[in-house]
């Protein structure tokens, strides 16, 4: 059932949004404009639900306010001393009973489907971290923020996380999976239609929470070998940094256990290398926003780490253990 | 009805200040209490409504993240252990040893100690906004491995679970104080099935409050440690999973903890105002305390999401959907009891049918939390957010307001000012539905709850963000003008008499405000209104006319 229907079953202010069309550029991540079959088997159990749930809010609320109105006081006679009615009493016990049963029937016989799907045909292993999700395909090959997925087809999603618990939701394509660190989680989603989908992370995982988001590109079978295989995207230019080695430095940032990246800013030129050096015990990391940027998870005390800059720009950085902190960076790289 | 005026010993000159600070007094601790956490009230509104500026518009850069996340944690946690919790201790303070005839409660300087706890709590947690890292910013379920040492950098933390700590010895204290007396410190004839609702609220809370606090101090114990000591409890390859399970295994009775004494209220305030007897007073009684016992079977469900088995997932979905059955017990009963009655509408009485309205659509919206599939869909969304308003705001909040308007006049022996009441309910309950309705949709639309900043380009949040933050602040102009009110009817309100409402208990039979002894006399209790039989003249030959 379309989106646009169910919004219009939800008191009129509903109906008023529904029916404005969405501006360009605009993201919709409604669970109920569902585009796979795990989402869409969700929004026609949550229409039952729905029309159960209004009828008993509709007939109970509605009772409530008639008699709330109907019985105001009109004259100073105590009424009938009605203190109860065992008939009723059990009436109104049995048939809840029957109503959460029936939708405690119609919702397990689904959920075989809906939690474990049918068989996969392509597996992917998600990993949250602290703000981003990283992918990794059967063949190998690793990115973030962006999955790519052949439409049509089961793709079982192997979940896990490498510091905090987050939830990988992608709402038009099925219901969400916890990222628990040390475990792994499994889902599942399907896209019918190639196209782009988006979501972000839904449990609360830090500072920066509200901005780790995701998006979902699903192509045909031939685009996804394609992507597979390695052939660069149209338009992709050679990577902006790469990782040194024993490379003499243009700038050296030290790690300290003040928490902070001495110097926090550095400019140098495009060909040049930055070192890292931890001058102290605590454990950081070098981690970039820009993720064509080699990262750098852990650096213990002592450790030095290097990259050359290829590109002119301005390249932001934190250490993942301490951006609470403050342990902030950036490398400006001019031209 | 006569009373003895018995001669009292010349006033000494005590210190007022000094007296309040030092009483052990049922009725000024109750006071205390009612001050104290009206207090944290309004400065978790005022939170509120920082998040509510920060969200009305997408990507907007009012708060930043660190402070948000700050803001989001303390609002939490004051609303729900420094204002829900301990209101109803208030109450229960006041008006349990007035309802059971009883001098006081049985231990007066525990019941001291556990309101003293409360302040020092809430400002211990509150101190970590003084650090250099900030208070706590890790949302009130303070989830494993966010709060660990490694990602929780700083003492905000560790003073936001000291707080935790110091509540929970004052809420296990103060539920052990009500269990004593209720059980013990009943008039004559007040027997189990004469108990005024409110009492039996009370004494269902208490039981859940000691069953189920210590979890709670266990498994912060557990993240303290880890912190402080260097322990591994849930860290290095631990079970994030175990806090929650035990973490839940206390908050989901805490959901009960905090709409349970709300139903007694509303369970007190609908009889008088419709002049008749609670309907199915038993069922009411019994529905509370199925609710409190299932209250200990369902925690799972907040932990649909996490990967548990899907037998276990539908075990805890049964056992959450058998709570609807209680549930609509209750408000059947309450619909019932207005059914067929004389209702007059006072500001109290206002509140108490919206409390019963508000309350249906929080239960009604938790069915959908409830089924498995949809809360894959909804769970953490603003659907949540949406629904636990509904329930501790629409319902709790708007119950005690229910007290404040219908016990007012005994605890100062006058009257609010109705007018400004209703002018109040009104603007409170239309603001009410303004900001948190639409958060339905927000939900069903996708939007994650917890987010700093919400992204400009998910246009369909818009108008639904700005209405809700409109809301906010009609909410904010209703309790501002029960300010005034109360700032106006304290020294200059009409004068009350003892029973202003024509109640039913006992409370009513004494002064207002009562004498520090509470009563000359406690009239017989014969029957579950020994104040309506008081006022027909009932004996005990013509009892159960």
């Amino acid at each position: 059932m379309p989106r646009r229907l169910l919004l219009g079953m939800l008191p009129a202010v509903g109906v008023a949004a529904a029916l404005v069309p969405l501006p360009a550029g605009a993201v919709d991540v409604s669970p109920l404009n569902c585009a796979g079959p795990q989402a869409c088997d969700i929004v026609n159990i949550y229409a039952g639900i729905f029309w159960i749930a209004m009828a008993v809010l509709v007939i109970v609320g509605g009772l409530i306010v008639y008699a709330a109105l109907r019985f105001r006081r009109k004259d100073d006679v105590e009424p009938p001393q009605v203190h109860g009615n065992a008939r009723l009493e059990l009436l109104w016990t049995a048939v809840p009973v029957v109503i959460v049963a029936f939708l405690f029937v119609r919702t397990t016989l689904r959920m075989d489907y809906v939690r474990n799907g049918p068989p996969p045909q392509v597996t992917v292993q998600v990993t949250g971290v602290q703000w981003a999700w990283g992918f990794k395909y059967s063949n190998g090959k690793s990115n973030f923020s962006k999955l790519t997925i052949p439409a049509g087809q089961v793709v079982r999603l192997e979940v896990t996380s490498r510091d905090v618990l987050h939830s990988f939701w992608v709402p038009r394509l099925g219901g969400q999976v916890y990222a628990i660190p040390g475990q792994m989680n499994h889902g599942w989603i399907e896209a019918s239609q190639p196209g782009q989908y988006f979501g972000q992370c839904n449990e609360f995982c830090g500072l920066d929470h509200y901005s780790m988001t995701l998006e979902v590109d699903a192509v045909t079978p031939a685009q996804y070998q394609a992507f597979l295989s390695g052939a660069p995207p149209p338009g992709a230019g050679p990577p902006p940094a790469q990782k040194a080695n024993g490379v003499t430095a243009a700038a050296n940032v030290a790690e300290t256990d003040e928490l902070k990246f001495q110097p926090s800013s550095a400019t140098v030129k495009v060909g040049d290398v930055v070192q890292w050096t931890n001058t102290g015990n605590s454990v950081h990391s070098v981690t970039f926003d820009n993720q064509q940027v080699p990262s750098l998870d852990t650096q213990n005390g002592g450790e030095k780490y290097e990259v050359k800059f290829l590109k002119p720009g301005t390249y932001h950085y934190i250490c993942t253990y301490h951006v609470t902190s403050g342990m902030t960076g950036t490398i400006t790289v001019s031209g | 009805m006569a009373s003895i005026a018995l001669p009292r010993p010349a006033a000494a000159r005590r210190n007022v200040l000094l007296e309040w600070l030092t009483t052990v007094d049922h009725k000024k601790i109750g006071i205390l209490y009612l001050y104290t956490t009206f207090f944290f009230f309004l400065v978790g509104g005022i939170m509120a409504l920082l998040m509510r500026t920060q969200l009305s518009v997408g990507g907007n850069d009012f708060l930043t993240p660190k402070l948000y996340n700050q803001i989001m944690t303390l609002h939490g946690t004051t609303m729900i252990f420094l204002w829900i919790i301990p209101v109803f201790s208030g109450f229960g303070n006041y008006f349990v040893p007035l309802m059971i005839g009883a001098r006081d409660m049985a231990f007066p300087r525990i019941n001291a100690f556990s309101f003293w706890l409360i302040p020092l709590g809430g400002l211990t947690m509150y101190s970590g906004l003084l650090t250099q890292t900030g208070a706590a910013a890790a949302g009130w379920t303070g989830y494993v491995p966010l709060t660990e040492k490694a990602y929780a950098v700083g003492l905000g933390q560790d003073l936001w679970i000291l707080g935790l700590h110091i509540l929970g010895i004052s809420s296990i204290m103060g539920a052990i104080n009500f269990l004593v007396t209720i059980h013990n410190m009943r008039t004559g004839g007040m027997t189990w099935f004469r108990l005024p609702l409110f009492v039996w609220s009370v004494e269902i809370t208490a039981g859940l409050t000691l069953l189920a606090s210590p979890f709670l101090a266990g498994v912060l114990a557990m993240v303290l440690m880890d912190r402080q000591l260097g322990t591994h409890f849930f860290n290095h390859g631990s079970d994030p999973l175990l806090y929650q399970f035990i973490f839940w295994f206390y908050s989901h009775p805490a959901v009960y903890i905090m709409i349970l004494p709300a139903f007694g209220i509303v369970s007190e305030v609908i009889p008088v105002f419709s002049r008749k007897p609670i309907f199915g007073y038993r069922a009411m009684a019994f529905s509370m305390a199925a609710i409190g016992v299932l209250g200990f079977m369902v925690f799972a469900h907040h932990m649909f999401t996490t990967g548990l088995p899907l037998s276990l997932q539908e075990f805890f979905m049964g056992t959450t959907a058998l709570i609807a059955v209680p549930s609509g017990v209750k408000v059947l009963n309450w619909l019932t009891t207005l059914w067929g009655g004389s209702i007059k509408y006072t500001a109290a009485m206002l509140f108490a049918v919206a409390f019963v309205l508000m309350f249906l659509v929080g239960g009604v919206d938790g069915v959908f939390l409830a089924s498995l599939a949809t809360d894959y869909q909804i769970h953490a969304t603003y659907w949540v957010v949406s629904h636990i308003h509904y329930v501790l705001f629409g319902g709790s909040v708007f119950g005690v307001f229910a007290g404040f308007f219908y016990w007012f006049p005994k605890l100062t022996g006058r009257y609010l000012n109705e007018s400004l009441g209703k002018l109040q309910f009104w603007l409170q309950l239309v603001g009410f539905n303004v900001t948190f309705m639409p958060m339905h949709f927000l939900g069903l639309e996708g939007m994650p709850r917890r987010i700093a900043v919400w992204l400009p380009n998910r246009t369909d949040w818009a108008p639904w963000n700005l209405m809700a933050s409109i809301g906010a602040f009609v909410i904010a102009l209703a309790v501002l003008i029960f300010l005034v009110n109360f700032a106006i009817s304290v020294r200059g309100g009409r004068r009350a008499p003892a029973d202003p409402w024509q109640g039913n208990t006992l409370e009513w039979a004494t002064t207002s405000p009562p004498p520090a002894y509470n009563f000359d006399t406690i009239p017989p209790v014969r029957s579950g209104r020994p104040l309506r039989d008081l006022r027909r003249g009932v004996t005990a030959a013509a009892e159960h006319a």
